[in-house]
């Protein structure tokens, strides 16, 4: 261009940002919100009885389930309780297929709990925006890396890095603290939003760029993966009965070659066969690096066979980035942390989208940029605060909708979360957000602060600490709210003096 | 389309201005996707490793470089040593892929 270099990057950094920053506040709000996705689930499943048995006990409950429900099957899977407190059974059907149940560690007998989608729906909101998977992801990538060249033209753009690093005007004129807001926001979480962007893209690499793999080799994908996690070989079943071991002492000597880290996953293949094989494979929160651990046994004599695990070290690198993303790794402090820069994050994109209006907003001369400008403050209010709100409805919906119904997850998700974000959303943009923005976040503390209570009302005191963390988000739109009550008071006082005297 | 040929035409700026921005954002977009799929093959065969390992540095590299051209891009000063440079960069990943 012809201005400077730093000129330049300033208007990408501007016009990059405005295109996907709504997606990209979607993304990191929904994503920041994943880093609980087990809490979330286990708030929204208040049937699933906590787990009060021994991992062994409660892996021969799920055998003894299996065994009746599924004899014929080849793949048993047993999701052993863990953050998520349920004991999840998955077989595959020999027609085709897979099919789960929920059971309860300590009899084994299938408990039935709402339909939900749980956690798990903001978690792939948050790669696919709810379309059809393939092309959610390539927008999310597409959007993702905008977000890289955005942040970095950002860098490039902003003079004095560590000089505004101490500058926060907030008495100064709207558009100075709104900048400085988001200078504040950028910098000091500025390793998180590079890492977790650049990680993101990582997350689904293949499919974005499939070219290297693809020639390597020769378009077959599974040989890569193959090589890549060294994914186990199983043999097929020798159509000869035989007793299934029993997973106690499994269990036992997979805890004795990882100790203090348990196994999370029991995969058996050709159950009631001679062929059968255990694979133990760990939870993938005592690490960082997002890889599939795993010992094999045999699964009539339950002999240990091999351990299985990725010792290369490229893609070891690729592994820690991919569990760098998820974040899943580390206590309630770690997530803790993530979750905040994740909140960061959120309020970067969204005070860029605000400053981009309040810049332009006394520069409009022409009809069409008036238009322009009060086109994206009106999305603005409908994504910063519609989307919070949808997240509320989507929760409050799960304690409001009869607990058995149709399609009752499709419903928490079209009547509770887009039913919600469409109505807040049609409201921001038919007012004035200077009208829309008090409101709207009114609206925000009140169903943040409804989705406990509804809790409380229909199901009573099932996750104490999900409850109090609501209120947390509620309070802090109501802090909000009166910030922004008293600053838009205080500027109607300045403009028409006389009245406030 | 270069802007050495626009610059001889007579264009009001404002078309001017539009038609700058647009060959930029094919380059980012388009430019650095080729650039990166090209790279992701050049360097997977290039690399001294493992062929898997080669494949996963390849394109962990690759995104790196997408994002160096998308902000080359727009910093260029003009359109024309843009694609020149463009070409510059892709030359050795493409002899990487072929030869």
């Amino acid at each position: 261009m012809k201005e400077g270099f730093r000129q330049s990057m300033a208007w990408l950094h501007t016009w990059a940002g405005l295109i996907l920053g709504w997606i990209l506040f979607a993304m990191f709000l929904t994503g920041t919100a994943s880093y609980f996705k087990p809490e979330i689930s286990h708030w929204m499943q208040p049937e699933l009885p906590a787990s009060t048995v021994s991992h062994a006990v409660a892996a021969e409950n799920a055998v003894k389930y299996l065994r009746t429900a599924a004899p014929e099957s080849a793949r048993w899977f047993i999701q052993l309780p863990g953050r998520e407190d349920a004991l999840r059974v998955t077989w595959a059907k020999p027609a085709g297929g897979f099919e789960v149940r929920m059971l309860d560690p300590a009899t084994g007998d299938a408990v039935t709990a709402r339909e939900t989608r749980g956690g798990n729906f903001f978690y792939r909101f948050h790669f696919e925006l709810n379309m059809p998977p393939r092309t959610g992801r390539w927008v999310a990538g597409i959007a993702a890396m905008v977000m890289f060249v955005t942040i970095i033209s950002g860098i490039i753009t902003h003079r004095h890095f560590f000089k505004d690093f101490f500058t926060f005007r907030p008495r100064k004129a709207a558009q100075r603290s709104w900048l400085d807001g988001h200078n504040v926001l950028a910098v000091l979480a500025l390793p998180y939003h590079l890492i977790i962007t650049y990680t993101g893209i990582v997350t689904l690499m293949f499919l974005y760029l499939p070219w290297g793999a693809d020639v390597m080799y020769g378009g077959n994908r599974q040989a890569l993966s193959a090589e890549i996690f060294s994914i186990p070989t199983t043999p097929p079943p020798a159509k000869q009965p035989a007793q299934l071991t029993a997973l106690g002492p499994v269990i036992a000597e997979t805890n004795a070659r990882w100790p203090g880290m348990p196994a999370g996953l029991i995969t058996i293949s050709a159950p009631n066969d001679v062929n059968a094989m255990i694979q133990m494979t760990r939870f993938s929160d005592d690490v960082v690096a997002h890889d599939r651990y795993t010992l094999q046994f045999h699964g009539v004599t339950g002999a240990f066979i091999t351990e299985l695990s990725n010792d290369k070290p490229v893609s070891q690198i690729r592994q820690v980035l991919y569990g760098l993303h998820l974040g899943r790794f580390g206590g309630y402090d770690v997530r803790g942390l993530l979750f905040f820069c994740g909140l960061m994050g959120t309020a970067m994109v969204g005070t860029g989208l605000v400053l981009w209006a309040i810049k332009r907003r006394q520069r409009a001369e022409t009809r069409a940029a008036r238009f322009g400008v009060a086109l994206v403050e009106r999305l603005n209010v409908a994504t910063v605060l519609g989307l919070p709100i949808a997240m509320a409805g989507f929760l409050l919906s799960n304690r409001l909708l009869p607990t058995i119904m149709a399609n009752r997850a499709d419903m928490e998700v079209w009547i509770g979360f887009f039913g919600t974000w469409i109505v807040a959303a049609l409201y921001a943009l038919w007012r004035r957000p200077a009208e829309t923005w008090q409101v709207l976040l009114v609206v925000a503390t009140a169903i943040w602060a409804a989705v406990p209570l509804a809790g409380w009302l229909t199901t009573g005191l099932h996750a104490p600490g999900f409850d109090a963390a609501l209120l947390v988000v509620a309070g802090s739109f109501l802090l909000i709210w009166r910030k922004v009550a008293s600053r838009q008071s205080a500027r109607a006082a300045t403009l028409r003096p006389g009245v406030a005297e | 389309m270069t802007s050495a040929v626009l610059s001889g035409m007579r264009m009001p700026a404002g078309l001017r201005r539009s038609l700058d921005i647009l060959q930029r954002a094919i380059a980012a977009i388009f430019g650095g996707y080729g650039i990166s799929a090209l790279a992701s093959i050049g360097l997977a065969r290039a690399l001294p490793l493992e062929r898997s390992e080669a494949v996963v540095a390849a394109t962990l590299i690759a995104f790196l470089l997408h994002a160096c051209v998308a902000l080359w891009a727009f910093a260029a000063r003009n359109t024309l040593q843009l694609w020149a440079w463009l070409a510059v960069v892709a030359l050795p990943f493409a002899a990487m892929t072929w030869l």
